[in-house]
Order: C-alpha cells, then structure tokens, then sequence
C-alpha cells in the first residue's frame, strides 16, 4: 500500500481525489473500528462514524488556512471517537435501550462479544511467538520493508523473508487452535471457508466437547 | 475484506489457502490498528497544537451561521482548559465539531441539504464504496477546474505512463519471456550468508567456514570455493558449506561442478533442500537442462514454502 504523508492526503482531500479516501479506508478504517468495538459498538457502527469523521474533516480542510499541527490520524481519531460517544450518548439516552437492543438484534450483540474475543484471541497467540518471530512480523505490519528490517534487527535479509513467514504460519496455527476461536467458528458456521482442516482442529474441538 | 486480501498478495509472495489469507488480514489490521491507537494516545504533539486548534476552532464558529448564545459560550470556554491533557482539548474542540455537524444534520432534515454539503458526501460515500468494492484498479480523480496546474502534471505523467507500457508491452513482444539467460539473470541472485549461529543450532561453528562465509559475503569468491571445500572435510554436517560452495562455482561460472553438488544436495532432506532445489532449478535454465529445471520447480511449486510461487511462474514460462 502507498503511504501517504499528512499533507498529501490534506491536499488531495481538498481537490477530491478519491483514491485518498480509499487509501484512509484501508488504513485508518482498522483502527477506528477497534476503538468502536473497545467501547461497544459493531463493525457497522465504526462503518458509520468513519464515514462521517471524514464528512467532518473534509469540511475542516475546505477551509485553506486550516493547518494541522498533529498528525492527521489523530484529529480523525478524535472527531470519530466523538462521534462515536455522542452516539452512545443518544443511545443510553433512549429509555431500556440496551436491554432492547439484545432482545431485538442478537446478532450485533454477539459481533461485539466476538471482536473483544478476538482481540484476547490475538494476543495470547501473538504473545507465545519467539522474539524474533514477533519483532520481525510488527516491523512487517507497520510496512517497513524486509531489507529495513533485517538492517534494523540485525539479521540477513534470507533470514528475515523466511523468518517472517514461519512466523505469519505459527500465529495463524496458534490462533486457529485457540478454543475461543473455535467456538466463534462454529457459531458463524464459518467453517468451511476459516475452520483449520488438519488434525491439530480436531484435537481442539475435541478439547471444547470435553469442557 | 477484498482489500486485505490485496494487500497480503502483494507483499507476501508465499501461496496461503483463502481461509488463511483472511484470518491473517484480520490478525494484522488487529496489530496495526492497536498500534495506531497507541501511537495516537502516546501523541506529544497534542500540546503543542493546542494553541493553534484553538484559534482555528474560534474561527469557524465565527464564520457559523446563525450561533446562538450558548454555542458562543461553548467556543469561548473550551480554550480556558489549559490545564488539561492536550487529548481532552483537541477531545473538547473535535466534540463541538460532532455537536455541530449533529446540528446541521438536524437542519438539513428539516430544510434540505446545501450544495456544498452534499458534494462532501457523495464524494465521501461514492469513494468508500469504492474503496469497499476495492476491485477496480482505476482511480477515479475529480479534480477541481481550479486546480488546472495539477491537471496538466496529470495530462504529461498520462501521457509518459503510456508510453512507458507500449514500451514495455514491446519489449515483451520481441523478446520472449521463457529465454534461458533472461530467466536465469531475472530470478538468480546469489544466496545471502547467514551467520552460522542463526541458520541451525545443530551445526556448530567452524573456523574454515566462518572464514569462507565471510569471503562469500565480500563477493570474494576464488578464496571463498577453497575455504568451503576445506570445511567440507571439517564441518559435522556438511550441508552448509556443500550449498555455499555450490553458489560459489556459480559465481565463478564453474556451472558443470555447481551442477553436480546442487543435484546431490537436493537429493537429501536437510536444512538445505529447497535452497538447492531453486539454485539447481536455475541453474538447469541456465545450461539447457529443461528436464531437470521442470522437475526442480514442479516440486518447489508444490509446496508452501518461500519459493513457491516464484516457481509456478517460471513452470508456467517454461511450459510456453
């Protein structure tokens, strides 16, 4: 993906280039979902509020003396963390809202339940990788480039390559072997498409059977 | 998802099955957006942009139309929490953007929407799903009549764009693909020299091959050859300096001698099997041996290993 610095994405907002939207899609959209879920909220929810954070925005940067002096992502982070809580607001407002929303919409409920799910799910795996394992993939999800990241650890860049995918191949396993996992694989009925097909998910289901 | 799913093709050359590729795409936007967020609160720019914000967001309640009272007195005191942490005032100031965009919203229901508003938001929804649909390589670009000096860089960068693929298509016109020396120089590159601590714990370090490795690294290759034939005899197991020294003839063009190492080194299981099995692939190109070049790839293209997909896309030039 290519990364834009806050002053391109400024001026390209301001003459309505889309692929800058697409861009801040793909590499915001994560983040302001995790803290719409972190305070309740579904994927549909973080969907919304992005959306009208960069409505928001645009409105801002119209204006040619506006002039960020952070960084861009965190004057969006805050205009959809505000959003997000007068939203909440307006929900908890509203008489025996939540106790309505579980009986009425079971499915968001458990969307939410799903992704604090995943988040410990993600971790625990990502925790018992080795060092190395664990160094060298953050380095790769924050799109330094493997020659970087082998001159910044230390390692030879073969290694790195090689390192980098014996690591992604271990947490995908570890993940998919975590019970939690299971369970939310099983409930989605997802698992032709995501359920793990070798012998190691069979032990694991047979570990949820047990409990 | 379709997004994601782009973005690990294009970094991760190593063929994962769809399941896989999406749990992988959720586990790393998890990471990167946790990053974000800490990255975000970690922020010391917050104070420092706290005066500026300020002044800016005194502005456009200036510029508002018809402010009551109660927003002039929200505009005024959201500036006097100096003492605050730099998040709770840009927190304060991005809040009455929100109260106001909710305002707005609230009067366009009743009154309809402005031009300009709703501009705003058919680029921003048009664009989003766009991006949601994520299929269609070209970029939309609405560009402003006002911006005429971007739109002429736009016109030549065009117009070289296009000329840089019709060469580029010619190119691959007359020159086919599937030549032996193209392909070989295109995917060869020698092996890079792992220091012998971080390749296996079971080989144990050896003088002769510490010191041939490093005359391999320094390109240094005549010495390099004689110093990994000595730790042949030396090292416990001898499948790292057998590979090496098969890289080094190469090097030194020796392809006959290389040929005969690298073949019997991807014979065994080791350490070293698929390593060889690549370097062998190639260098059968390079020396006509087609046979033996199909038979080298079809078994890394079977597999899910780093060299994989590399060599499907020779299989399927040779194959040509």
């Amino acid at each position: 993906m290519k990364e834009y610095t806050d002053s391109e994405i400024i001026e390209c907002l301001r003459s309505r280039q889309s692929y800058v939207i697409r861009f801040l899609h793909d590499r915001y959209l994560p983040m302001i979902c995790l803290m719409v879920s972190r305070m309740g909220g579904s994927k549909e929810d973080a969907m919304d509020i992005f959306q009208d954070g960069l409505m928001i925005m645009i409105e801002k940067l119209d204006n040619r003396d506006f002039e960020l002096t952070c960084k861009f992502k965190t004057f969006l982070y805050c205009v959809c963390e505000n959003l997000w809580k007068s939203v909440l607001t307006k929900r908890k407002a509203a008489q025996n809202y939540f106790l309505k929303k579980v009986d009425d919409d079971e499915d968001d409920f458990t969307e939410i339940m799903d992704s604090s799910l995943y988040e410990s799910i993600f971790l625990a795996a990502f925790e018992t990788l080795d060092p190395a394992g664990r160094k060298i993939l953050k380095l790769y999800w924050e799109e330094l480039p493997p020659r970087k990241i082998a001159e910044k650890l230390g390692y030879s860049y073969g290694y790195v390559r090689k390192k980098k995918c014996l690591a992604q191949a271990e947490l995908i396993k570890k993940v998919k072997r975590h019970p939690d996992y299971q369970k939310i694989i099983n409930h989605e009925g997802l698992s032709e498409s995501l359920a793990p097909s070798s012998p190691d998910s069979m032990q694991s289901d047979m570990a949820i059977g047990r409990r | 998802m379709k997004s994601k799913d782009r973005h690990i093709n294009q970094e991760d050359p190593v063929l994962l099955p769809p399941g896989d590729k999406l749990l992988l795409g959720w586990i790393r936007d998890y990471f990167k957006a946790s990053s974000d967020i800490e990255d975000i609160k970690c922020d010391p720019a917050y104070d420092k942009t706290y005066e500026y914000v300020k002044s800016l967001f005194s502005g456009f309640m200036e510029e508002g139309t018809g402010e009551s009272e109660i927003r002039r007195f929200l505009s005024d005191s959201v500036p006097d929490d100096r003492g605050e942490s730099g998040h709770k005032r840009i927190d304060c100031i991005t809040a009455e953007w929100v109260r106001d965009w909710h305002e707005r919203k609230r009067r366009e229901q009743e009154a309809g929407q402005s031009e300009k508003d709703k501009e705003i938001t058919d680029f921003v929804i048009d664009s989003v799903q766009k991006a949601d649909g994520a299929g269609e390589p070209d970029e939309v670009t609405l560009i402003k009549k006002d911006h005429r000096r971007s739109t002429a860089g736009f016109r030549w960068t065009a117009i070289a764009a296009a000329a840089a693929l019709i060469a580029f298509f010619l190119i691959r016109i007359l020159y086919p693909a599937d030549d032996p020396e193209r392909l070989f120089s295109k995917y060869y590159e020698p092996y890079f020299a792992v220091p012998v601590i971080t390749r296996s714990s079971v080989q144990l370090y050896d003088k002769d091959l510490g010191s041939a490795l490093e005359n391999y690294r320094n390109r240094n290759y005549r010495m390099a050859a004689v110093e990994f034939s000595k730790a042949l005899l030396t090292s416990p197991v001898p499948d790292m300096p057998e590979f090496y020294l098969g890289i080094t003839l190469i090097e030194l063009n020796e392809y006959e001698r290389a040929f005969m190492i690298l073949d019997a080194l991807s014979a065994k299981p080791g350490d070293f099997l698929k390593d060889a099995q690549w370097y062998l692939g190639l260098l059968s190109v390079r020396t006509g041996k087609t046979d033996k070049a199909r038979e080298c790839f079809e078994s890394l293209a079977g597999d899910s290993g780093f060299y994989s997909l590399r060599a499907q896309k020779i299989l399927r030039l040779l194959k040509r």
